[in-house]
């Protein structure tokens, strides 16, 4: 039921989502460290802050080249539809905090939540699609 | 869309998965086809069409 066969152009998905997380681990905690124990500012502090969003940019040109080469129209339509969820729910969320802070709140959110959102929502939407998609035993 | 799909398949003695290895799409794919979920794009209704040696519309019927 839950098992499906996973096209070429979702493989090679999987696999340049694998290489992005791959990258994207140490530039995260490689930053984190080296600002710890060289704390830097200007541009070499947006240099650095730039490092951990490249395996993200990598992680979006790859959902790009996948929705570009992945024949199954329904695969397709469904990955749209999750990533469309999360940037939803990411935009909803960037904008009430905007309001909220415009408004006066001087509370303050966990950094990356934003990224959370989005993950959160697309994966939600990933497993309601699926689980309103199930497929029975074959006939 | 209703589609004659289920039907010719079985005719046929087909499987969903024998179905999607021949159309080279996902069995969700060919499921959600059949139950109406999902309208298939027009290569993929020719394709559908070639493989059942019929013409679209004598496949899919327009509600």
């Amino acid at each position: 039921m839950w098992c499906e066969s996973r096209s070429k152009a979702r493989k090679i998905l999987q696999k340049r989502v694998w290489i992005a997380i791959c990258f994207y681990v140490p530039a995260v905690l490689g930053v984190a460290l080296w600002v710890r124990h060289h704390p830097a500012t200007g541009g070499v502090a947006f240099g650095l802050a730039a490092i951990p969003a490249l395996p993200v940019i990598a992680l979006f040109v790859a959902m790009g080249l996948y929705l570009r080469d992945e024949s199954d129209g329904f695969q397709r339509d469904m990955m749209i539809r999750c990533m469309l969820w999360g940037t939803g729910a990411l935009l909803t969320t960037m904008m009430f905090l905007g309001f909220a802070k415009m408004f006066g709140w001087r509370g303050d959110v966990d950094q990356f939540t934003e990224f959370m959102v989005f993950g959160v929502f697309a994966a939600v939407a990933k497993l309601t699609y699926r689980v309103q998609n199930r497929v029975g035993d074959d006939e | 869309m209703n589609n004659r799909l289920r039907v010719l398949r079985a005719e046929r003695g087909w499987s969903q998965a024998d179905m999607a290895e021949r159309l080279e799409v996902s069995r969700q794919s060919v499921n959600a086809i059949e139950t109406g979920k999902y309208d298939p794009s027009l290569p993929l209704a020719f394709k559908i069409a070639r493989l059942f040696g019929k013409r679209i519309e004598e496949i899919f019927v327009e509600e």
